[in-house]
């Protein structure tokens, strides 16, 4: 394996702040997740897109790595030299504005939504709450009419409620509801942003229904209220409010992203944009 | 009489039978090859006085001529047009399908969703109740796309109004035909009908074939032997990995489509398109198979066979040496990995015209080729190397087209004998997509999946008959 | 319903293998579910609404990774455990060895893999192993055919075929052979040596060749030939070229010859063959009969004895002297129930079966019941109804037949046992337990609750058939059964005699 000082660090984010890491959360083959209060640094191959708490290493594998500590200019692996942090390797978030031709948005939105619907993955939220179940009584059975209720629950304005049938429940190493609630808030984030809807309320109570203990899972959604966003999200939603649509190839990354996290982001991402965006006809 | 002679040291062991026996004996640390062994068909038992030594000798004179107008076959795709004007025997009211010939009783579910989509689409009827209705009047037709020169993915539905895809084979100079591939998730050929799969078919006539068809006139032709040769040399087998296939097919295009361009947002819809769906080449590998098949059609006593087809009911084959005859038998809900959330309940039986590649000595009997996707058989490369080699056993001979890298380019395995299939009780491995049992839902799993043998057998004692 | 749990700690999973996961599971049959999820309350929530929560989730931190199976059995819930830790644990993209899973569907295939075999082992069901044994011969391979029910006109034509081409050809039934040393099918580990073993019996070899064992001789070569090679439609063509090929090896001082009495006229070319040779030659027919003096040629009354006096030709031709015999532990004549009086024999050995009948005989004058017997009047009607003294072989057809021989499928034995004990009249059950490849890993695992359940005043002799150097080992295997309370022998002929002789004395005091 190579040494850690010998590989380039290709992007850090603007969020992570200075410090010695020591707690490892969690420790897989591509990302090492380190605690940060209540909210987790991950350490990333470039496999990873850069992100607002994300270190992404020129690497393919990760090398051994107990600690690292993030200074202004430079970040120490272990007890190795000092890597310098170049200016063009910050991560910072793009910002969203206004998009006055809502059109566009408009038309981009149920465009990519169909895209969404034929490229998403099988084992998504959105495929399980538009599958049949013969056997009612598996856990995939029960866990998508869990699902089906919660969609039923954010049509009726039954946020917390709603929360409930998605929170810390489904398949995969993060619980692919909790990724639905992730870009369900992205949504309403995005969208008080580029169409100044009054949203924030309902951002807040969804939110604060949604932070549980996990603190992985608490780290995406404050990226998501804060509008923080990862480089393929940040994209993609730009991309969406332009003439020229470019957001398939950027959600195509999307849905690459973990299992069937990415799509069940978008899971969530397009039910609200068919809620709360005035004039969006989903056939969800 | 020779004496007994037995070679010093441990000997190496075949075991045929029991594995505990060689499980013993590797412990042993005895060189071992278990046999992975299927008791004869008792066809096979029953016909053996059939299959005399002259016979034999008859067969694999047919054969050996049946391969070389296979391996002599040369697929280019020239042209675009409409079926009603191009498909020989195509009329308004007749409607194309995969697989053996089967009536609109007796469809299954996908089918039926997509016959009910391509009367929509023809404008035929309004709703999808009163399509059902005529579909089920005795006023359509319907016959197999194998019956005029055409193929089909999963449905394989074809209506007068489609676009379709000229294959040339030089060699012999004949024509086969195919739609242009839709993409995944709703669509006809897994038999959804609603506005959005209209409303992209309609695209697909306005703006998708006349963009395509400019650019293939401008090339003049496309050699699609070798975009799939070098294609497996790119990790695909051209049945479930198209993504090599259709990105060599767009190098080729996206100069010609820029050069006849009408409209910057058409030209640049098409190509996105075709960018964003991996299986478009699908609907040209397989043409261009049936293309090769076709002309080694009615060689008397040729044992292999030219067509391997689905209709979501049946299975069908037709060999060489019997012309148009279909042997069938039903078709089998596949045995593949299957999305969660789904399971085989929810499968429709094997469906599609895409066996044709298996049959051309390409999709499963060239897996060892797409490692890729081998994660969806079971795992592990060596699992995809044991299905080619596999199917080595039950071919006639070797595609002197196309290779396999990782078994230092050896051909792949070509001309399904029926002889071998029997015998062997081997059947051909297809790998291939499973689609929902209810239309429109799509697709719920993929894997490699085995032929039922009741169509082997039948060709078997029919060919023996003759 | 059976529900399972295994919590993951700290394990990096991709979607494509967790998906494969548990399409695995949910493939095995049996199983009716099966989920890969981190345990959180939420989770757990819709694990119990599905019937699926257990105890071991509960133990599980909301973020561990559990798989979770539902099944119809605890063992195929347990299997898809083991399983699904196999398949997570494997790294991905490699099995086995590395060498290409080549899939060997003939013969000659896999004759091919091993860069051409040597030797043929076919345990395919009889209908079809007469066309692979062929098969075999014609790629030039040595065949040992362990499958029965093969029509004697096959055995003869693939005899014929095989000594033409100067090939083995042991079977069709030919259950063990050591060839160079490999023990094939179900044999035992003894040592190399310089006695050559030529057996028409499968048991017979075994208890032969771990006789020689136990006297600290070892086996040449021994080959099986099938149990009727000796009839006249065959000719003993197997048994004359096996004799011929030992008394032609250099590593073979002496001969061993055994299998039920062959047909007189392949009995005179037999003897005929044997008077050829110098080399000492040891012959037991399981049954009293007329032999020619030929000088260099003993016969034995037992399977025991015969090892016991090849051993002794060996040691007197290499002038080796064995100061003391290894002797049998003190045998202790425990007084057998009031009023039960007889023997129940629950043989897996179909060889020993026969020879104990012939014990049998040697002790009371007459024969006893059985299955195997070729008197009419002492063959059982029905070898579910044990009446009087019995001998039953539970190797034999009609119990075979849809199960696993009883060597290595236990539980016919087992239940029979419970039947026998039962029975009033049952004062003694002699079972053989036979070691070695292809038998039972464990037999002790098996018979010692079984035993130790039985009414105390039913003796169990037992005699267990293998070596130290058996996976199962003879010593231990041993050890358990005595302390289950049965009387263990290593050889069979002792512990025949012993229940006879217990048998006899209980007699005589009633």
């Amino acid at each position: 394996m190579e040494s850690i000082n010998n590989i380039g660090l290709l992007s850090v984010g603007a969020c992570v702040p200075e410090g010695r890491f020591q707690l490892i959360y969690s420790h897989h083959a591509k990302v090492i997740n380190f605690s940060c209060g209540e909210l987790i640094v991950s350490v990333c191959t470039r496999d990873y897109c850069p992100g607002a708490f994300r270190i992404i290493l020129d690497a393919d594998l990760l090398p051994e790595l107990k600690t690292f500590t993030k200074l202004k200019h430079s970040i120490i692996f272990d007890s190795g030299k000092p890597v310098k942090i170049s200016d063009k390797s910050i991560y910072l978030s793009l910002e969203f504005h206004l998009v006055p031709e809502r059109v566009i948005l408009q038309k981009n939105i149920e465009k990519s939504f169909r895209d969404f619907s034929s490229l998403c993955s099988p084992e998504s939220i959105y495929s399980m709450v538009s599958s049949y179940y013969r056997d009612e009584n598996t856990f995939s059975a029960v866990l998508a009419n869990s699902y089906r209720q919660g969609i039923k629950m954010f049509r009726e304005n039954e946020f917390e409620n709603a929360v409930k049938c998605f929170k810390r429940k489904g398949i995969g190493l993060t619980p692919a509801g909790d990724d639905f609630l992730v870009g369900f808030l992205i949504s309403i984030a995005w969208m008080s942003q580029v169409q100044k809807n009054e949203l924030s309320k309902i951002l807040k109570v969804i939110f604060v229904a949604s932070v549980g203990n996990d603190p992985l899972v608490n780290t995406f959604l404050t990226q998501a209220v804060t509008l923080k966003l990862d480089e393929d999200w940040a994209m993609f939603l730009t991309s969406l409010g332009t003439k020229e649509d470019e957001s398939l190839g950027w959600m195509t990354k999307i849905i690459s992203h973990g299992s069937s996290s990415g799509s069940d982001e978008l899971s969530g991402f397009y039910l609200a944009c068919s809620l709360y965006c005035n004039d969006i006809g989903l056939d969800y | 009489m020779k004496k007994l002679n037995l070679t010093v040291g441990k000997p190496k062991i075949v075991n045929l039978g029991l594995d505990s026996f060689a499980a013993d004996l590797h412990l042993q640390g005895v060189d071992v090859a278990q046999v992975d062994w299927t008791p004869p068909l008792d066809i096979a038992i029953q016909m053996k006085a059939k299959y005399t030594d002259k016979v034999r000798a008859e067969i694999t004179l047919a054969n050996d001529k049946a391969l070389a107008v296979i391996n002599q076959g040369k697929p280019f795709l020239v042209g675009m047009g409409l079926a009603r004007d191009l498909i020989p025997g195509m009329q308004e009211n007749l409607i194309l399908h995969a697989g053996p010939p089967i009536t609109w009783a007796k469809m299954c579910g996908p089918m039926r969703g997509a016959v009910i989509g391509a009367l929509l689409y023809e404008g035929r009827a309004d709703t999808p109740e009163t399509a059902e209705k005529l579909a089920a009047s005795g006023e359509i037709n319907y016959a197999p796309c194998h019956e005029h020169a055409a193929v089909g993915p999963m449905a394989g539905i074809i209506s007068p109004s489609m676009p379709v895809f000229v294959i040339h084979n030089e060699t012999f100079d004949n024509y086969t035909y195919a739609t242009q591939n839709e993409g995944l998730g709703k669509v006809l050929r897994y038999g959804a009908y609603g506005t959005e799969v209209i409303t992209r078919l309609h695209w697909m006539d306005d703006v998708l074939y006349p963009t395509l068809q400019r650019a293939i006139k401008y090339l003049g032709k496309i050699d699609l032997q070798s975009l799939i040769a070098q294609a497996l040399h790119m990790g695909d087998e051209v049945h479930n990995r198209n993504r090599a296939g259709t990105s060599l097919l767009i190098r080729q295009l996206a100069p010609a489509i820029l050069k006849t361009m009408e409209n910057v947002q058409e030209s640049a819809a098409v190509l996105d398109f075709i960018n964003g769906n991996d299986h478009f080449f699908l609907n040209l590998s397989m043409p261009a198979c049936k293309a090769v098949l076709d002309p080694a059609r009615n060689i008397p006593n040729s044992s292999i066979a030219l067509v391997m087809a689905r209709n979501g009911t049946e299975f069908g084959i037709q060999l060489s040496g019997t012309g148009d005859k279909w042997f069938t038998g039903p078709a089998l809900v596949p045995d593949a990995l299957y999305f969660p959330g789904y399971s085989k309940a929810d499968a429709n039986p094997d469906i599609g015209d895409s066996a044709i590649t298996e049959t051309g000595g390409l999709g499963g009997f060239a897996i060892a080729a797409a490692p890729a996707i081998v994660q969806f058989v079971g795992g592990c490369a060596n699992d995809a190397l044991s299905y080619t080699l596999s199917m080595y056993e039950i071919c006639y001979g070797e595609s002197t087209n196309y290779q396999i890298p990782a078994l230092d380019f050896r051909g792949t395995p070509l001309g399904i004998d029926v002889l071998k299939v029997i015998e062997n009780n081997l059947s051909p491995v297809i790998d291939t997509g499973v689609a929902h049992k209810n239309p429109g839902i799509g697709q719920v799993g993929a894997g490699v999946v085995k032929a039922p043998m009741e169509p082997f057998i039948k060709a078997y004692q029919a060919l023996a008959e003759l | 319903m059976e529900v399972m749990a295994k919590i993951i700690k700290g394990k990096y999973l991709d979607s494509v293998k967790l998906m494969l996961v548990s399409k695995a599971l949910r493939e095995m049959s049996g199983v009716s579910d099966a989920v890969a999820i981190l345990a959180t309350k939420e989770n757990r929530e819709i694990l119990a609404a599905t019937e699926m929560l257990v105890d071991e989730i509960l133990d599980a931190a909301e973020t561990d990774l559990v798989i979770v199976v539902k099944a119809a059995t605890t063992e195929t819930a347990e299997k898809a455990i083991v399983q699904a830790d196999e398949l997570i644990n494997a790294p991905s993209g490699h099995k086995g060895s590395g060498n290409v899973a080549q899939s060997l569907h003939n013969l000659e295939a896999a004759s091919n893999s091993l860069n051409k075999g040597d030797l043929c082992l076919i345990s395919i069901a009889g209908k079809y192993a007469a066309v692979e044994a062929d098969k075999a011969l014609e790629l030039g391979l040595h065949v040992m055919l362990f499958s029965d029910n093969v029509s004697l006109e096959d055995e003869l034509k693939l005899k014929q075929k095989a000594v033409a081409k100067g090939l083995l050809m042991m079977g069709p039934d030919c259950g063990t052979a050591i060839i160079n040393g490999v023990p094939l099918a179900f044999a035992n580990k003894v040592p190399r040596g310089n006695i050559g073993i030529v057996s028409a019996s499968g048991t017979g070899l075994q208890e032969v060749s771990v006789g020689l064992a136990r006297f600290h001789c070892g086996v040449s070569q021994a080959f099986g030939t099938g149990g009727r090679d000796g009839k006249k439609e065959i000719g003993g063509i197997m048994l004359l070229a096996f004799l011929d090929y030992l008394i032609n090896d250099a590593q073979t001082q002496v001969i061993v010859l055994i299998g039920k009495t062959p047909d007189t006229i392949v009995l005179d070319k037999l003897w005929q063959q044997l008077a050829i040779t110098a080399k000492p030659v040891v012959v037991n027919f399981l049954t009293e009969i007329a032999i020619p003096n030929i000088p260099n040629m003993q016969y034995t009354s037992s399977l025991d004895e015969t090892a016991e006096l090849a051993c002794a030709a060996y040691n007197k031709l290499n002038n080796i002297i064995i100061a003391t015999k290894a002797e049998e532990t003190t045998i202790v004549f425990n007084a057998i129930g009031k009023g039960s009086k007889y023997i129940r024999g629950l043989y897996s050995g179909g060889t020993l079966c026969y020879e104990a009948l012939q014990l049998y005989h040697q002790y009371f004058g007459k024969y006893p019941f059985s299955n195997i017997s070729t008197e009419p009047e002492y063959k059982m009607a029905d070898a579910w109804h044990s009446e009087g003294d019995c001998f039953i072989d539970l190797g034999a057809d009609d119990f075979t037949v849809g199960r696993p021989h009883p060597m290595i499928d236990y539980s016919l034995r087992l239940k029979k046992m419970q039947i026998e004990a039962k029975d009033p009249d049952t004062a003694i059950i002699l079972i053989d337990v036979v070691l070695g490849y292809g038998a039972h890993p464990d037999p002790a695992s098996e018979l010692v609750p079984v035993i130790a359940a039985l009414p105390k005043d039913i003796v169990v002799v037992c005699h267990v058939l293998g070596t130290k150097d058996d996976p199962q080992n003879v010593e231990k295997q041993a050890e358990q059964l005595a302390n289950a309370g049965a009387i263990v022998f290593t050889a069979h002929h002792k512990a025949v005699v012993y229940a006879l002789e217990l048998l006899k004395t209980g007699r005589n005091k009633a």
